[in-house]
């Protein structure tokens, strides 16, 4: 689903700043990942060229058997719908309701009313808030509100997940909820992949595949405890 | 693209146009006002071009033939002025009919004049209005040169004048439209930029979950477009208004010369479907450019 082969990114001009240094990793259809690090080991990049926001510098970055770097510009709307994302800081829009929310990715993508009017009442039942629908952010709990985005990634039918730190914002409790919510996409066949900097949180969820980053490179890719957890 | 979405890009345009109805207002002031001084500069030039048309047709040239040329070379030289693209009309006065027209004018001691009944001293003459006086100088070199043609009589300096006259009005008035035009993009495009910062977050958003480009930019561009049209509206009424009430204000005038301005001044009736369709469309241009020149650089997948 995900391939990463010999990547490396580096940013800026003359003072070139290296992000990702020959990164492979290969996360199958159906998969459930962490990929953890600390801050600036390169996390948010490895995210950015999966959504093609940027460029790999060199190697090949796979997503749904494309190869991203090709994708025309003009294309680009159209392989993003096939990738849903979840943000740290939820980036739900204030103005709007739960309900609105949700529906407003289905409509800057141009799917039918009624389709509409069908597929937000599933994903809210799916994250448990369909009684908050006319509720506004404002007026949820910061897991709630998490819920909300998720529900929102889902809408358009996603093969894969991203979770961009999304348990960072609410307390532990919750946490565990979102992930045991993700678990419960992934189960229905959803491809997961989840940033965190929370080892802990990782490590309660065994059966989950590990990638660990540090300083532009994989230093562990595995499963927690599994023999293969350290490379 | 569907109906539905065309419907809910419209609706978008105008929601943000509430959200942010204060820097939207302002800027519909802004520019309506914009517009009222392209509008009063256009109707400013309009009427003096009026009032100098009014002059060039009082502007008239005579032209003195020589004695004794015959019916057919008066008629000749009629033909010839006639091939003249810059004479507007001409007028044939025969030395009997100039001399009438000399007595009539003494009135009563007209007939001071009999004595020149038998022997008449006048030339024929034409009378004819140019219709350019910018072309004044070339025409009545053309003229000299047709034969039989004795002296022609015209105040060059007028026409010099008039002509110096009506292309700084025509010029002053294109730099104050073209000016106010750059202001007025200067004004959509930084209020739709504002928006665009407004709404950066759903920006993101979008383009995170696949949004076109064209899907995310055409909300702008409807708003862009509508505060242009309602600025566009806004302006022509106003125009409307101060004209009507300077109307006014020249029919109560007791200045001395309020008649003939009066005279010369275009009703705005004849010229409101024309000049209202210019500023609809002008408005819905500029908001259109403003809100392209804004979005483009911040909307990019």
């Amino acid at each position: 689903m995900v391939v990463f082969e010999h990547v490396c990114k580096t940013y800026g001009g003359s003072d070139r700043q290296v992000a990702l240094q020959d990164v492979n990793f290969h996360i199958e259809k159906g998969d459930f990942a962490f990929l953890i690090g600390k801050t600036g080991a390169g996390k948010s990049t490895i995210l950015k060229l999966i959504l093609r926001e940027e460029d790999v510098t060199s190697g090949h970055v796979v997503v749904g058997g494309f190869d991203v770097s090709a994708i025309r510009r003009s294309r680009l709307p159209f392989y993003r719908r096939s990738i849903g994302v979840v943000f740290q800081d939820f980036r739900l829009i204030p103005t709007m309701n739960v309900y609105d929310n949700v529906a407003f990715v289905l409509r800057v993508t141009n799917v039918p009313t009624r389709d509409i009017k069908r597929r937000v009442p599933y994903v809210l039942d799916l994250v448990g808030l369909l009684d908050k629908a006319k509720r506004f952010p404002e007026h949820l709990s910061g897991g709630e509100q998490q819920r909300v985005a998720l529900a929102r990634a889902l809408a358009n039918n996603p093969s894969l997940l991203i979770a961009d730190e999304p348990t960072g914002n609410i307390d532990p409790a919750m946490s565990l909820d979102i992930v045991e919510l993700l678990t419960e996409i992934n189960k229905c066949g959803t491809t997961v992949l989840m940033v965190t900097h929370e080892h802990d949180l990782a490590a309660k969820f065994r059966r989950h595949r590990v990638i660990a980053i540090d300083e532009g490179q994989v230093v562990a890719d595995g499963r927690i405890g599994g023999k293969h957890a350290v490379k | 693209m569907r109906s539905s979405s065309f419907g809910y890009l419209i609706k978008e345009g105008l929601r943000s146009i509430r959200q942010n109805r204060v820097i939207s207002f302002a800027a519909i002031g802004v520019l309506a006002t914009c517009l009222l001084l392209v509008g009063a500069s256009y109707l400013f030039s309009l009427n003096l071009n009026s009032m100098i048309g009014y002059f060039e047709s009082q502007n008239e040239v005579l032209i003195y033939l020589d004695d004794d040329l015959g019916e057919s070379n008066i008629q000749r030289i009629s033909d010839q002025l006639s091939e003249n693209s810059n004479i507007r009309s001409i007028t044939f006065i025969s030395k009997d009919q100039g001399l009438r027209d000399w007595m009539d004018e003494l009135g009563d001691d007209g007939t001071l004049l009999d004595w020149l009944v038998d022997d008449n001293p006048l030339q024929d003459s034409y009378c004819v209005v140019l219709r350019d006086l910018s072309r004044m100088e070339e025409t009545l070199a053309e003229i000299r040169a047709i034969r039989g043609v004795d002296t022609v009589s015209a105040s060059a300096e007028v026409s010099r004048a008039v002509t110096a006259l009506k292309t700084g009005v025509n010029t002053t008035s294109l730099a104050i439209v073209a000016i106010l035009a750059v202001v007025s993009l200067l004004i959509i495009s930084n209020t739709i930029r504002l928006t665009v910062y407004n709404r950066r977050r759903e920006i993101s958003i979008m383009k995170y979950v696949g949004a076109t480009d064209s899907f995310i930019r055409l909300p702008f561009l409807t708003e862009g477009i509508l505060i242009g049209f309602i600025a566009g509206t806004l302006g022509f009424f106003l125009l409307w208004g101060s004209y009507e009430l300077l109307l006014h204000y020249l029919t109560e005038g007791t200045f001395d010369y309020a008649g003939v301005l009066l005279g010369s001044m275009v009703p705005f009736q004849t010229i409101a479907p024309r000049l209202y369709a210019c500023y609809a469309g002008g408005g819905c241009l500029i908001g259109g450019i403003g809100s392209s020149f804004a979005v483009g650089k911040y909307v990019r997948v």
